[in-house]
């Protein structure tokens, strides 16, 4: 074998699957938010420019769903991310028997599916029959039922409850990482200096797992921006619209309406967002630095 | 040889081997012990239907040796998506199982194969009830004479009620609209945490009202003879809004606006509603959770002001058009749907079988089962209608009419305004195919046949 070639010859699969599958779709995706297309109507697939990204702005819907969105992503990420970070610090401070065993258990909601999840959940805080009413009840917290889900003031954020739930443990495991990879001299070296539990946290735990915040804070925006599996099966994004994000209304558009064309616009804008988030939020956590430093 | 070179040359003989060795028990394991061409079938009938079509697939697969039948449950709320995605794909099922709604968009996408040449050939035809191939034509699956689902079950809705609370209120099921509000608000006593309805406030919910839609303009139109769309006329409005007042008067759980069928059937067979309207599956559900003859009643639906609703549809068995064993696969629904296999699977779970044998079948014009057969066999009831031939039918039952009625029960619009809507939608639809394939689409039918 040449030995010029060789290189190409072994980046050449990673090539090829980058290329077979990421780049191809997306390209796709952008082409088809071009074109009507509407799935029953297979054959009349004209060009028509950005008359669908006309159409969204014109659309109510995508500005009601773009709102819960952001209620939906600011509210789940905040959460998780504050109580992923304190069960992270609990576990790095704490030693007690067992805490393998424990640490096995709390990760367990990262390994269940969204969909189960989403139907443990819908059950949970079903109006009617559901275990959080029963609980209320039994406590004397309640008086009358409440219909989670069918409120419209609530169904989101029980969504959020939900979501919260699932996500701390990512935050824990991947922060309980950092926070152990932080070399114990550090520590020690604040503590002579007669730093106190505030300052050791703020000057040297923080700016220590500071990077590893940036990707996952990131990433995991991302994920919950583009996460329409829980919603659509506690609130299928109801009552009336009240529950309805931006990535679940791609897929109704899509899988439901079947305009295909006009998905891909909407798809492509939520790609859009996501993309001016990753670029807002990289260089607020400074995270070029970070990895060049 | 230097030992760089070496490991370069090791790690591709190491890489190529481990290729080949992935892909040599694919070779091999597709087939398994059973070599021949397998027919996959999506089902989303559910629980026992879907455990009864897998028996009966099992047995045809054990009486032959040409193909055999993989069924593929899936569950409702996901069927339409992964069909969609397996069709847009190009990886379809072999067999589908589809609800009416969804035939003229998987027929726009030319997934479904035109079965006519077999079916026309095929004695076994006339077996067929007349309701059965009516409803057929309704869903399109029969255009024509061209032929791209075999009806395989007729559903019906009928009252459930709790007898238990008739009896303690001395009431019997009612007849008319007007007493059905009157008994809703007799079991109604919230206090004890009992609802005379169970209503139906999220997906599936336009299958209730749309019926007393009916009832008050006394009409299965949606059209005039101009082709503009009348579901929200003054009668039509009327109806919609005796619906949304049993909930807005507390005569349903508050939550029962996001309730679909799950929950539906279960806040009535665990007591907590009086009545619910639903198909008649439901009674095995029902009986499956302890309900007999001194706990449930079925009745037939109340008659509204000016008519008396029969919602009946169909379920129909299509072949995908991507089908490389078409003449298996038609083989196979002969077979399936043979009076015998068809009224043997229809008693096990409960429906009303697409063959006339079965509208008379003793066993499923009984009990529980008899209102169901009377308002399938009663020529003077209006039969409900939809225009399925709209490919955005789909789109308008599963997300326009639960958004709009959702925001109607919420009070943030009224009845007229949420007709009005749904209107400007389906007239939006209807121009398009008029404009398209000219000024003579299907309407309903004169009477059943």
């Amino acid at each position: 074998m040449p030995r010029k070639s060789e290189p190409y010859l072994l980046l050449a699969p990673a090539y090829l699957l980058i290329g077979g599958f990421m780049l191809y779709p997306m390209v796709s995706v952008v082409l088809l938010s071009l074109h009507k297309y509407q799935l029953t109507d297979p054959l009349d697939r004209p060009f028509i420019g950005l008359d669908n990204y006309r159409a969204i702005l014109g659309d109510a819907h995508f500005l009601e769903s773009l709102a819960n969105s952001a209620v939906w992503v600011g509210l789940s990420l905040a959460a998780q991310f504050a109580l992923g970070f304190a069960l992270s610090l609990l576990l790095n401070t704490t030693s007690f028997r067992g805490k393998g065993l424990y640490q096995a258990v709390i990760f367990t909601p990262w390994a269940v599916s969204g969909f189960l999840i989403a139907l443990i959940w819908a059950w949970m805080l079903n109006g009617e029959f559901g275990l959080v009413n029963d609980l209320f009840l039994r406590f004397g917290l309640i008086d009358t039922k409440i219909g989670f889900l069918s409120n419209e003031r609530t169904a989101l954020l029980s969504c959020v409850v939900a979501n919260v739930w699932f996500g701390i443990t990512f935050f824990a495991i991947m922060l309980y990482a950092a926070l152990q990879a932080i070399p114990a001299s550090l520590y020690e070296a604040a503590d002579m200096d007669g730093a106190s539990a505030w300052q050791t946290f703020w000057r040297v735990t923080v700016p220590m797992v500071r990077p590893t915040i940036t990707v996952t804070v990131l990433l995991r925006a991302i994920w919950i921006f583009n996460w329409a599996d829980l919603i659509w099966v506690m609130t299928k994004g109801g009552p009336g619209a009240a529950s309805q994000t931006l990535a679940l209304y791609v897929f109704q558009k899509a899988f439901i309406g079947l305009d295909f064309g006009y998905a891909a616009a909407l798809g492509v804008t939520l790609a859009g967002l996501s993309l001016a988030f990753t670029v807002v939020w990289l260089r607020i956590g400074r995270f070029h630095e970070e990895a060049s430093a | 040889m230097s030992l760089s070179v070496l490991s370069r040359r090791s790690m591709l003989k190491i890489a190529g081997g481990a290729m080949l060795g992935a892909m040599l028990p694919g070779c091999g394991g597709s087939g398994g012990s059973d070599d021949r061409p397998a027919l996959s079938l999506i089902t989303p009938l559910g629980g026992s239907k879907d455990a009864a079509l897998a028996r009966l697939a099992n047995q045809y697969n054990e009486m032959q040796s040409k193909v055999r039948v993989v069924v593929n449950p899936v569950p409702w709320d996901l069927a339409h998506a992964k069909l969609l995605t397996m069709i847009a794909g190009g990886n379809p099922p072999d067999l589908m199982m589809l609800s009416g709604m969804w035939m003229a968009e998987f027929r726009a996408m030319n997934a479904l194969e035109d079965i006519s040449p077999w079916f026309h050939n095929w004695s076994g035809k006339d077996d067929f009830a007349p309701l059965a191939l009516q409803r057929s034509r309704i869903a399109t699956a029969i255009v024509g004479d061209t032929v791209f689902g075999l009806p395989f079950e007729v559903t019906v809705r009928a009252m459930f009620y709790q007898k238990k609370w008739l009896d303690e209120l001395g009431l019997q099921p009612a007849d008319t609209r007007e007493q059905w509000r009157t008994l809703l608000e007799k079991m109604t006593i919230s206090d004890k945490n009992r609802y005379g309805y169970a209503l139906r406030g999220s997906r599936g919910g336009f299958w209730s009202w749309w019926a007393i839609a009916e009832e008050y303009a006394s009409t299965n139109e949606w059209f005039d003879a101009d082709h503009r769309c009348i579901i929200n006329s003054p009668d039509h409005v009327k109806g919609l809004e005796y619906w949304n007042a049993i909930f807005q008067d507390g005569l349903t759980p508050p939550d029962s606006i996001n309730w679909g069928y799950t929950e539906l059937v279960q806040g009535f067979w665990s007591g907590v509603c009086g009545c619910i309207e639903q198909d008649n599956e439901v009674v095995g559900t029902c009986v499956e959770h302890g309900m007999d003859a001194s706990t449930l009643v079925t009745a037939i639906m109340p008659a509204g002001p000016k008519a008396r609703v029969t919602s009946n549809d169909i379920w129909t068995f299509a072949m995908s058009s991507a089908t490389k064993n078409k003449d298996a696969a038609y083989a196979f629904f002969e077979w399936l749907l043979a009076p015998e296999q068809a009224i043997s699977y229809a008693r096990e779970v409960g429906v009303i079988p697409p063959v006339k044998q079965g509208f008379s079948d003793p066993e499923l014009s009984s009990g529980f089962y008899k209102p169901f057969m009377d308002m399938i066999n009663d020529p003077t009831m209006l039969q409900n209608w939809y225009p399925n031939y709209l490919p955005e039918m789909g789109e308008f039952v599963e997300v326009m009419v639960t958004r709009e009625q959702q925001n109607m029960l919420l009070k943030r619009q009224s009845p007229q305004e949420t007709l009005d809507k749904l209107a400007d939608f389906i007239q939006a639809a209807e121009k398009k195919y008029v404009d398209r394939y000219g000024p003579d689409t299907p309407r309903p039918p004169e009477k059943i046949g």
